[in-house]
């Protein structure tokens, strides 16, 4: 099955909500859970966000200038594309 | 109690008593004091926390509590079986409340909120946590957990349930709530309703009378705009994710809150009315009818198996869930549990092979030995589904 095929949905960034102190976008799964993005993988271009309890993701629809005002949110890291994402 | 839960069950929202996710129907558990032997008028789930409201007015919850979406004070943990809620207290400075001003008369849950009406539909209440304003609280109240020094309202005694201040209106009363997993809408008496949570895709607002700039939360309740043209009094509501529909009592009218172009055309693929229903409830992208004629009418999202097949009959009831919907069928006297839809979670039963589309199928429910089944209640969430049998 290709990555195209398992997508459950596409949404909007505007509709995600941004969690500064674990540095991610997530948005409600039909599960329960909800699918997670971090901020840096948006950044390298990431766009598929995945659900930790289920098979299913969602494409993000954003712009590299939608993540600007929230990567000023997050505690000044070293390289943030490699800084590990934890609670 | 011989209600049966199954699905998905990581915050033991399925109230058995453990977190591990089952695909068998299995009894559920039930913290004393007992609830009534007489089946809930509703089963009501969120994303992971669900509640029981009995004909009695009194109401159960279990499950996820982190922010007091289930009800109770200690958010310390999850509940693990069903507990029963404190009723509403009687209002301020009435001396001899009737019972239905100090009962639970109906219940909405949405993806980590609660909003609870009295029996007289006179008092609206809230619990839980919601950024985009879905408690009614006001902004300056976005959640419940953890308590505010200042809150608009006390909270009812060893509980997370405030009322919403100033709702609603004076000589009104709410006859039916209804949510998405993101915002609110109250039908009043008048036939007017009032919304509040998630407003940016336009679910408060009428297409002709959207404010601009659109407000994209909205955190007390809001009256929706009137009809610019040949307004209804409107008898219930139904939320998908992005939209509101608007319903009459007879089902003659019917009419969209949201965007005039949605995702899975929720709103290009509505029909003129829903003359004959029974129920109309939604999934997340999708809107399910159960016509008077046993027979199920579907719109929006409808890949992967998520409208019933054609040709179904004999449905006497449906529950729709997020991504899956459980209904009774009446076959030869017969009464049977079916399933279909997204069921990764085991939600649609213990299907062998792919989960992530299951065609209609029957659904067990284990015990009775040799009794007859005789189906009172269903609930479907977020990847969730109840059952509610007595064995006769």
């Amino acid at each position: 099955m290709s990555e195209e095929d398992s997508i459950y949905d596409q949404i909007e960034i505007e509709d995600m909500t941004f969690d500064p102190s674990l540095q991610l976008y997530h948005y409600p799964c039909p599960c329960g859970d909800r699918f997670e993005i971090s901020i840096y993988d948006l950044q390298d271009g990431e766009d598929v966000a995945v659900c930790p309890s289920c098979s299913l993701m969602i494409k993000v629809i954003f712009e590299p200038e939608d993540l600007q005002e929230n990567l000023e949110k997050v505690p000044a890291v070293m390289n943030g594309a490699t800084v590990a994402v934890s609670a | 109690m011989p209600l049966y839960s199954f699905g998905s069950n990581g915050h033991s929202q399925l109230s058995l008593g453990h977190t591990t996710d089952v695909s068998i129907p299995t009894l559920c558990k039930f913290h004393l004091p007992p609830p009534p032997s007489s089946p809930p008028s509703s089963i009501i789930p969120g994303a992971n926390h669900t509640l029981l409201l009995f004909p009695t007015g009194e109401a159960y919850s279990c499950g996820l509590n982190h922010c007091g979406q289930c009800g109770f004070a200690d958010h310390s943990h999850p509940l693990g079986a069903f507990h029963r809620l404190a009723n509403p207290p009687p209002p301020e400075g009435i001396t001899n409340p009737s019972p239905e001003s100090t009962q639970w008369g109906f219940i909405t849950a949405g993806w980590e909120f609660t909003i609870l009406a009295t029996k007289d539909g006179k008092r609206v209440f809230a619990c839980g946590t919601g950024a985009k304003g879905e408690l009614g609280l006001g902004s300056g109240m976005l959640t419940t957990v953890p308590q505010l020094r200042d809150t608009p309202t006390p909270a009812i005694p060893g509980t997370t349930i405030h009322q919403i201040p100033n709702f609603p209106p004076e000589g009104t009363y709410v006859i039916s709530l209804a949510s998405s997993i993101m915002h609110v809408i109250a039908v009043l008496n008048d036939g007017s309703c009032f919304g509040w949570g998630a407003s940016r895709k336009h679910q408060l607002h009428h297409p002709k009378t959207v404010p601009i700039p659109v407000p994209k939360t909205t955190a007390i309740p809001r009256a929706i705009s009137p009809f610019p043209t040949d307004p209804f009094p409107v008898a219930k509501a139904v939320c998908t994710q992005e939209s509101t529909f608007l319903i009459s009592s007879s089902g003659d009218r019917l009419a969209h809150l949201g965007l005039p172009t949605t995702k899975w055309k929720v709103y290009e693929q509505m029909p003129p009315s829903c003359l004959g229903y029974v129920d109309i409830q939604a999934s997340w992208n999708g809107v399910y009818i159960l016509k008077d004629t046993g027979k199920i009418v579907a719109w929006g999202r409808s890949d992967n198996g998520r409208f019933p097949p054609k040709g179904l009959t004999g449905v006497k009831m449906m529950a729709v869930g997020s991504e899956h919907v459980i209904a009774v069928l009446e076959e030869d006297g017969r009464e049977k549990l079916v399933a279909w839809g997204w069921g990764e979670h085991g939600n649609c039963g213990d299907v062998e092979g792919d989960r992530a589309v299951v065609p209609l199928r029957e659904v067990e429910i284990p015990g009775g030995e040799g009794k007859k089944a005789k189906i009172r209640c269903i609930g479907a969430g977020c990847a969730t589904s109840w059952v509610w049998v007595d064995w006769e």
